[in-house]
This record gives structure tokens, C-alpha cells and sequence, in this order.
């Protein structure tokens, strides 16, 4: 029962780590910086969605990732443009613009938490535990998107395209590529990316402004991993979220799984900075 | 470095300068002793020291951290807890805040010694993380949630507390500007432009990194001492992002690298942000509007600005003679 438990919820926060890890990674990879802002297009998805369902939760959810896609447009265009190249600036303009979209979603929004409708409802009991059916359902999706991804970054032009600029930005603009485009569009499938673990994971815990906070929990799975590798993302997920569901489940407390994430990761940082897949950077 | 003897004192529009300055803020309390006002030029001495303790890291020394509300809180949490549990006085608990801010320093400080960039970045951002869980932990020693409240203050009288940030202030401003122009801020400057040729020309960066932020984690320490008798009370809650981004805006916007920018940076931005206070909801995107643009479009910060836009010689302290050559940007 508490196996079967461990199990079932761990796989559910590797799916919502493995999406949201998967868009970061994608940026940190090929723009080489770090978008902070990028928790903020979850929440922005997830309020999208809240103030459009009048519309029925098809259109609804359609309308609001192409919005969410736009947004991260924005940023990257107006915000990590200018600070390609310096992390710390990248850094700090996200996470000021971060913590700007919080207040303004604020004021506008209001800061009580806000329920989102479930994509599907009803559930199901596997092995003794009811799961709910948007849970097996963010299980379902996440796996698809992410062989999708992986098929997208390894068999399609675009895709050689992104990998070609992830490794060597300068020799890929001497063979022809148009490093902008590839940024756009990596950082298109990146918003894309949060957008869908919105859909699919805010309805589980609601939204709030604060809800962009999530950005710091895949931290130990992009170090984990190694910062902008995809496969390491992946792994990173499945490790954090398990260590995560059993500290949870065994010795109890959310503080408690945090905090020894978060300590686990330091020891990873100082022991092999490069994390499992990444590549060897200098240090 | 060869040895020039100066004039201990000459009358530049620089030192002409500072010293109207001074002689402002000191008579301060006689033009006006409101309580208010006085307590906004608190947290500007408060903050000013705060931010130039992460620009002796960052700025000069070039270890960008996210971290630096670690000192901060830590300091607070240890001469808050000292003097609720054995009444020490606010004059002998600041100091041992400060002091626990060194090593605070000194443990955040490894790290950097093998990380460089991001990785360097995420790890200081996760220590202050780390840190509010254990408080949270532990309920019974820290207050857990609503922190530790009913603190004696540094005192009754605002205008004394205000001389005493004043003069807490221009001490660390002094100590860190007369580091910065020694020996040791060459050094750490070295150490920012490149740290394998500072170490090739046989400098001991390790010593010199740790060095840093030992001094970075006393100055922010005793500010966060400060700060916490002067509010009487801390919680967990300061060790949000807000506070470490606080000391990163003031020293950015005042001039990364310059130390002297972070109080221009901080009595600028205090005083703007008290202007705001009746529209409250606006006050942190102030701070996030302040930053991106300080960032997109000042990233030589305000002190620098001034002295090359009215053509000023503010001082050769701070590089301003690299700046006359090549724009200055704080992360390159």
C-alpha cells in the first residue's frame, strides 16, 4: 500500500518535474542562460486558462498556451535577448521579472488561491490507491510529449538545428543557421512546455501568484541531470521526485524533502559539478 | 604598487563633494527629527551597509551570489536569539551576529572556490532555502513561523538610533573602502578580471576568495544584527528572495564594484520606495521595474553614470579611469 502509494505519486511529480525541467534545460542548453521566469509561464498558463473556461475548456486551453507561447516570446525578445551571453544579468532581469508578474498577477488576479477544472474527472483505484483520473491522465501526456520531444530534437531538421546551437553557437552560425530562429523556437517549445504542465498539473494544486515558486524545485534535477542536458533532465526528474515521495511518505513533512533535496544537490554540485549527462564546462 | 605620497587632503570637487554629504547627514536630526524620516534614513544606512557587503563579493571580487540574505538572516537569528534567551545587550549582540556571519561567509564561500557561473549561482540561491527549512524545523529554538519578537531595541530615542546606523555606516564604509583601495582590493579585483591569471602571477585565490567572504558575510552580518534590534523582532520570511534581491538591486543600481554606489544605490532607492508606500501593491514591481532597467539599459550603476555624465572626478578608487575607456558592465 505505501509501496503502491510512493509509486503512483512519484511518477506523477516525475511527469510535472520531467516537463517543466525538459523547457528548462532547453534554454539553459541553447541560449546558455538561465530563465528564472520560467515557473512564472506555468502560473501565467494556469491563469489563462482560469479566466478563459467560459469558453469551454477545449478552446480554452488552446487559446491559453498559444497566449503562454507568446509570452515567453516576449521575454526572451525583450528580456534575455539583451543578457545572452551574462548569466548573472539573465538571471537577475528573470527573476525580477519574475517577481514583477507575481505583483501584477496580484493586483489583478487577487492572491487567494484560484481552482482550476479538471481535464477529466472520475478515478480510478489501482493496487489500493484511488488516483484520480487527470493524474494517470498528466502521466499519459507527459510521456508523450516527452518521446514527442525527443523525437523532434533528434530526427527533424529544426531539431539538429537546436542541438547544433546548444553545442557550439558560433561554429553553427559558420555552417548556416539562424541561431535567432533556433532561440525562438527552442524557447517556443519551452514555453509550450510549461504551458502544458499547467494544463495539466494545476488543476491537482491550484494557482496561486506565488505558483511561479516552482522554478526552484526543479533545481535539483537540472543539477542533478547537468545543467541544459535533456537526457539528464529526464533522470534528474525520476531520481529527485522518488527521493522527494519516499522522504514524504516514510519520515513525513514537506519542509523535511525540500531541504534534503536541496542538501543532497549541494553535495552533487561540489562532487561533480557536471551532474550526470552534462557536458564537462569549465568551472 | 609603488608608493606615491599624497596630499592627506585636497580640494577636489570630489572631496568638496563628500563632504557636504556628510555634513548633511550628520546635521540631519537638526533640520528635522521626525520619527519618520529618520527611521526611512535608518534603512538606508541599514541597507547601504547590507549591499555593500555583496558588492565586495560580487562587484569586486566577481562571485556573483544570490545568497547574501544568508548572512543577513543568520546574524539576525543569532543576536535575536542571544539577547531574548540571555539578555545580552544589543551593543555586544550585533558584533556576535557579525561574527557568525563570517563563518556563515566562510561556509558559503567553499563552494565557490570549485564552482564557477551558474553552478555557483544556484548554489547560493539554494542556501538561504536550505536554511529557513531548519528554522522551520525546529519550532522551539527560532520561533518557527513567527520568528522571534520582543527584542530590545538599539534605542528609545530614534535620533540615537539613527546616529548609531549612521555611525555604523560610515565605519563599514570606510573599512571596506580603505580595503578596496589596499593591497587586498587589488587582489580581489584581480581575482574578478580573471582568476587563473591572478593565480598564475601567484596569488593564493583561495585565501584571498575565503578572505572575501569572510569580511562580506561580518559587514552583512552586522547589518542584519542591526536591523533585526532596530525592527525588535525576525522571522523566516527573511530569507525570501526579496531580501537577497534587495542588496543586489541597491549595489547594482548604485554602481556595482564602486562600494561607495551601494549607499548612493540605497538612500535613492529607500527613499523612492517610502514615496510609494501609499500604493503599496506597486512597491515590488518598482523593484523588479527598477532592476530590469538598471540592467537592460545602467548597468554601470548610478555612481558611475554621474561621475562620467557631469564629467566629475569622483575618485580613482573604483576603476573610473577604466570606465573613461570602455563602458563598465558588472558581469561579462
Amino acid at each position: 500500500m505505501l509501496i503502491a502509494e510512493i509509486l503512483i505519486s512519484g511518477l506523477i511529480l516525475t511527469g510535472l518535474y520531467s516537463l517543466l525541467s525538459l523547457g528548462f534545460a532547453l534554454i539553459t542548453g541553447v541560449a546558455r542562460v538561465f530563465n528564472l521566469a520560467h515557473g512564472s509561464l506555468y502560473m501565467l498558463c494556469a491563469y489563462f486558462i482560469f479566466y478563459l473556461k467560459f469558453m469551454g475548456l477545449g478552446p480554452s486551453i488552446v487559446i491559453s498556451l498559444i497566449l503562454t507561447v507568446i509570452s515567453g516570446l516576449i521575454i526572451f525578445q525583450f528580456f534575455i535577448g539583451p543578457m545572452k551571453k551574462k548569466n548573472f544579468g539573465a538571471a537577475i532581469v528573470t527573476l525580477s521579472l519574475a517577481l514583477g508578474i507575481q505583483e501584477l498577477v496580484k493586483i489583478f488576479c487577487g492572491p487567494q488561491y484560484k481552482a482550476l477544472p479538471y481535464v477529466v474527472n472520475g478515478y480510478i483505484t489501482i493496487l489500493g490507491v484511488r488516483v484520480v483520473y487527470q493524474k494517470l491522465l498528466t502521466l499519459i501526456v507527459s510521456l508523450i510529449i516527452i518521446v514527442l520531444l525527443e523525437l523532434f530534437i533528434n530526427r527533424t531538421r529544426i531539431g539538429k538545428s537546436i542541438r547544433a546551437v546548444a553545442q557550439n553557437m558560433d561554429v553553427a552560425k559558420l555552417v548556416g543557421i539562424n541561431t535567432r530562429n533556433t532561440f525562438m523556437i527552442s524557447i517556443g517549445i519551452s514555453a509550450l512546455l510549461a504551458g502544458i504542465a499547467a494544463v495539466l498539473f494545476a488543476p491537482l494544486n491550484s494557482v496561486s501568484p506565488m505558483s511561479w515558486t516552482i522554478v526552484f524545485s526543479i533545481f535539483p534535477v537540472m543539477v542533478l541531470g547537468g545543467l541544459g542536458s535533456l537526457k539528464g533532465a529526464l533522470v534528474g526528474s525520476v531520481i529527485i521526485a522518488f527521493t522527494e515521495k519516499i522522504i514524504e511518505f516514510t519520515i513525513g513533512g514537506g519542509y523535511l524533502a525540500q531541504t534534503v533535496t536541496f542538501a543532497v544537490m549541494l553535495i552533487i554540485i561540489l562532487v561533480r559539478p557536471s551532474g550526470i549527462f552534462g557536458k564537462k564546462i569549465e568551472r | 604598487m609603488t608608493k606615491v605620497n599624497k596630499p592627506k587632503w585636497e580640494f577636489s570637487s570630489k572631496n568638496v563633494i563628500f563632504l557636504l554629504l556628510l555634513i548633511l547627514l550628520i546635521g540631519f536630526p537638526l533640520i528635522s527629527s521626525g520619527y519618520y524620516i529618520l527611521l526611512i534614513l535608518i534603512f538606508a544606512n541599514v541597507g547601504a551597509v547590507y549591499a555593500a557587503s555583496w558588492d565586495l563579493t560580487a562587484g569586486v571580487t566577481g562571485q556573483f551570489s544570490f545568497g547574501q540574505v544568508l548572512f543577513f538572516g543568520i546574524a539576525g537569528y543569532v543576536s535575536g536569539y542571544l539577547n531574548l534567551n540571555y539578555g545580552l545587550s544589543p551593543l555586544l549582540t550585533i558584533p556576535i551576529g557579525g561574527a557568525m556571519g563570517v563563518l556563515a561567509g566562510l561556509i558559503v564561500g567553499l563552494p565557490s572556490l570549485r564552482l564557477k557561473g551558474p553552478y555557483f549561482m544556484i548554489v547560493s540561491l539554494i542556501f538561504p532555502g536550505i536554511l529557513s527549512g531548519i528554522i522551520f524545523m525546529y519550532p522551539e529554538l527560532t520561533g518557527g513561523e513567527t520568528g522571534l519578537y520582543g527584542l530590545s531595541p538599539i534605542s528609545d530615542n530614534i535620533v540615537i538610533t539613527y546616529y548609531a546606523s549612521l555611525f555604523m555606516m560610515l565605519i563599514s564604509m570606510f573599512i571596506l573602502l580603505k580595503i578596496l583601495s589596499s593591497r587586498i582590493g587589488l587582489v580581489f579585483r584581480s581575482i574578478r578580471e580573471d582568476p587563473d591569471v591572478a593565480e598564475a602571477t601567484g596569488i593564493n585565490t583561495t585565501k584571498y576568495k575565503l578572505l572575501a567572504w569572510g569580511i562580506s558575510g561580518l559587514f552583512a552580518g552586522i547589518a542584519g544584527g542591526f536591523q533585526t534590534h532596530q525592527l525588535m523582532t525576525i522571522n523566516p520570511f527573511v530569507f525570501g528572495a526579496v531580501y537577497s534581491f534587495q542588496a543586489i538591486l541597491y549595489a547594482i543600481f548604485g554602481g556595482a564594484g564602486t562600494i561607495i554606489g551601494s549607499v548612493a544605490g540605497s538612500y535613492i532607492l529607500t527613499t523612492l520606495n517610502e514615496l510609494l508606500r501609499y500604493i503599496t501593491d506597486l512597491r515590488a514591481i518598482l523593484y523588479a521595474v527598477v532592476m530590469i532597467i538598471t540592467f537592460l539599459f545602467l548597468p554601470m550603476g548610478i555612481y558611475r553614470w554621474f561621475a562620467v555624465k557631469f564629467n566629475i572626478e569622483l575618485g580613482t578608487w573604483n576603476g573610473l579611469k577604466k570606465l573613461r575607456r570602455e563602458p563598465y558592465d558588472p558581469d561579462s
